[in-house]
């Protein structure tokens, strides 16, 4: 990967202001995104994904607030952006796919409106262009009869057209960079293969750069370039998804890919899962964030946080016993 | 959406005609007698056979009741008992009255508070919206009538700025007018904008307004296309309601600033024991709330889409 990367991501940190003090739910993330590329970023729930891809639109809730960092994209840091730039950056160069679009689409709107809004606002183009592309678009994602579908409005509409309207609105002004938060998570599993290999054809055609979220493993092989692993706001492990899947070195990411059912799983035998649940992020300490559910945790990870550090094969890791574990 | 308000005009008979029975009972049997109250304990036998005859209330009760609902039907509610004006003419000029009264400060109101609470949302968590907050809780939980009072005292009083009360028609009744619309404006504000920004602020959490922001909308954007339109829906549902309200409070109002509106009519002919009035009165603001529920239902309609009128 000797390219350039479209959008990086350098010790970013994110807190939120809560009643019970300040909680850090994202901490020195560093990540690159490149043309044509899909990097997952893959954790557990409340792991800081979300918040991650929300701080890189600048939409985090007014809670949240980014207390270091930078967020490079086309020569410039988003995080200085005045409002104004940011809202010209947002639909047209970064766009976002969310997790819920049964709720995700304004009811009030048509599906057309609503995507040929982006246009409007984006383009210098007339209502009547934006229809047409609008049609064009709805008929790339595959929603059957687009002119019709146009003025409908998104109750009629089942989840997984749902889902490819919002796709058509993220992608209207062909952004550089997709961000798409657990976008197959409320869909039925039939339909997630379809709004993949969908995003697949899409992100080939566009070349664009695709930052996908999910803690479903099976969609990462499915889609994923690079992967980092997030765990507790850090990212703990990153490579390629190659290495990810056959040589995962953190104890983790072993533990995650190894609680995945698999075709051998006898009938009756038990998923295996991690034990425990994830550290409180209100006071964070010392120690290795995973050591109080990892079973290879010695002394040394109770004292000292392991550090990501970049092994021969390109990879990063974040534990004291990478070396001996895999 | 056409057979839809047909269907729901002719489901409004059976509910009049229920009121306008209930009316009819409550005054001729449990009413005091009106040929009584108009000629005093003193007044002769004959008179008073003359003036029952005159008021057809020698009539059998079915007779009478038949009497009532021609009037609805036609509008025509006969003449006032006491004073012998054709109620028609006093109803036309005291609707008119009431209408100045209360239409232009519900309208230019509402407008007016759904503009400051969607500015306030804006700033929702800053000090804009906390003062505020503490403002518009101080000035709900005063009455009414303090405002009316204390105004009516400092500003048309002392200050003489306004006519203290009374009413001309035509182009001058507007002076007369602008102190009860000041306060009728001023007391909606409160609630309203408490209202109308808990709306707002209930949608600023949703999905899509998530989603507009990620297609790079501008927040003014967000806020007065995406978030007004969902927030349309229950601030429609809380303003028709108020409607009715607004009416009773205007019995206040125009009793304070002696404005011979239907409010005013009503409570004389009250005092009075002016039947034909009360019992108009009575029937018309039935009329009225159903129409409201169905204006309020219809305009569901053309806001939600979701909502089809079949």
């Amino acid at each position: 990967m000797s390219q350039k990367p479209v959008l990086s991501i350098k010790d970013l940190s994110v807190s939120f202001a809560t009643e019970k003090g300040l909680c850090q739910a994202v901490k020195k993330v560093n990540f690159a995104v490149y043309e044509g590329k899909t990097l997952a970023l893959v954790g557990e729930s409340g792991c800081g994904k979300s918040v991650t891809s929300l701080a890189v639109m600048r939409l985090l809730p007014d809670l949240a607030n980014v207390s270091s960092g930078s967020i490079h994209f086309n020569g410039q840091d988003l995080l200085t952006l005045n409002k104004n730039s940011m809202c010209s950056v947002r639909g047209n160069d970064i766009a976002m796919i969310f997790q819920e679009p049964l709720t995700a689409l304004n009811p009030v709107f048509t599906i057309g409106e609503q995507i040929a809004e982006a246009l409007l606002i984006h383009k210098r183009i007339t209502k009547k262009q934006a229809k047409d592309r609008t049609c064009e678009l709805l008929d790339r994602v595959r929603i059957p009869e687009a002119r019709k579908r146009f003025d409908e409005y998104p109750f009629q509409l089942s989840g997984g057209m749902k889902q490819r309207a919002l796709i058509a609105m993220a992608l209207a002004c062909e952004p550089k960079i997709l961000i798409a938060d657990e976008p197959t998570t409320a869909l039925d599993v039939t339909i997630q293969a379809g709004i993949l290999e969908l995003m697949k054809e899409l992100q080939k055609e566009m070349n664009m750069g695709i930052i996908f979220i999910t803690h479903d493993l099976g969609v990462v092989a499915e889609i994923a370039d690079a992967v980092s692993i997030m765990y507790a706001g850090e990212v703990i492990e990153e490579g390629d998804v190659y290495q990810i899947f056959e040589n995962p070195r953190h104890p983790y990411t072993k533990g995650l890919l190894e609680s995945m059912p698999t075709l051998q799983t006898q009938k009756g035998e038990k998923l295996k899962t991690i034990k425990g649940s994830v550290p409180n992020l209100f006071n964070r300490t010392e120690a290795c964030n995973f050591e109080n559910r990892c079973a290879y945790a010695k002394e040394v990870c109770r004292k000292e946080k392991p550090f990501l550090e970049e092994e021969a094969s390109g990879a990063k890791v974040a534990c004291h016993f990478h070396r001996t574990i895999s | 959406m056409f057979f839809y308000v047909i269907r729901r005009l002719l489901y409004m008979i059976p509910t009049l005609l229920g009121v306008a029975f209930l009316t009819f009972l409550l005054f001729t049997i449990f009413g005091e007698d009106p040929v009584r109250q108009a000629l005093g304990l003193h007044a002769s036998e004959e008179a008073i056979v003359a003036l029952r005859a005159k008021w057809g209330l020698d009539q059998s009760f079915a007779k009478q009741f038949y009497d009532f609902l021609v009037q609805i039907l036609t509008f025509d509610y006969g003449e006032s008992f006491s004073t012998g004006e054709k109620l028609s003419d006093i109803f036309c000029g005291g609707v008119l009255v009431s209408l100045s009264l209360t239409a232009p400060p519900f309208v230019f109101g509402t407008l007016f508070n759904i503009v400051i609470a969607l500015f306030i949302s804006y700033f929702r968590g800053k000090s804009l919206d906390k003062i505020s907050t503490f403002l518009f809780v101080v000035s709900m939980s005063i009455s009414y009538l303090v405002y009316i009072i204390v105004l009516q005292y400092l500003l048309a009083y002392r200050f003489g700025w306004f006519p203290i009360q009374g009413f001309e028609p035509g182009f001058s009744s507007i002076s007369y007018l602008m102190l009860p619309w000041f306060i009728i404006g001023l007391v909606s504000m409160g609630p309203d904008i408490r209202l109308f920004r808990t709306i707002f602020l209930d949608q600023v959490k949703s999905d899509y307004i998530r989603t507009a922001r990620a297609k790079g909308a501008s927040e003014p954007r967000v806020l007065f296309v995406h978030l007004l339109k969902n927030a349309m829906i229950p601030i429609l549902t809380n303003t028709v309601i108020a409607i009715p309200f607004l009416i009773t409070g205007a019995f206040v109002m125009e009793r304070y600033f002696a404005l011979p509106g239907i409010g005013d009519i009503t409570i004389t002919a009250i005092n009075e024991g002016d039947f034909p009035i009360i019992k108009a009165m009575t029937v018309m603001s039935a009329v009225l709330y159903s129409c409201f529920n169905l204006l309020t239902d219809v305009l569901y309609a053309l806001v939600d889409p979701r909502v089809k009128l079949s």
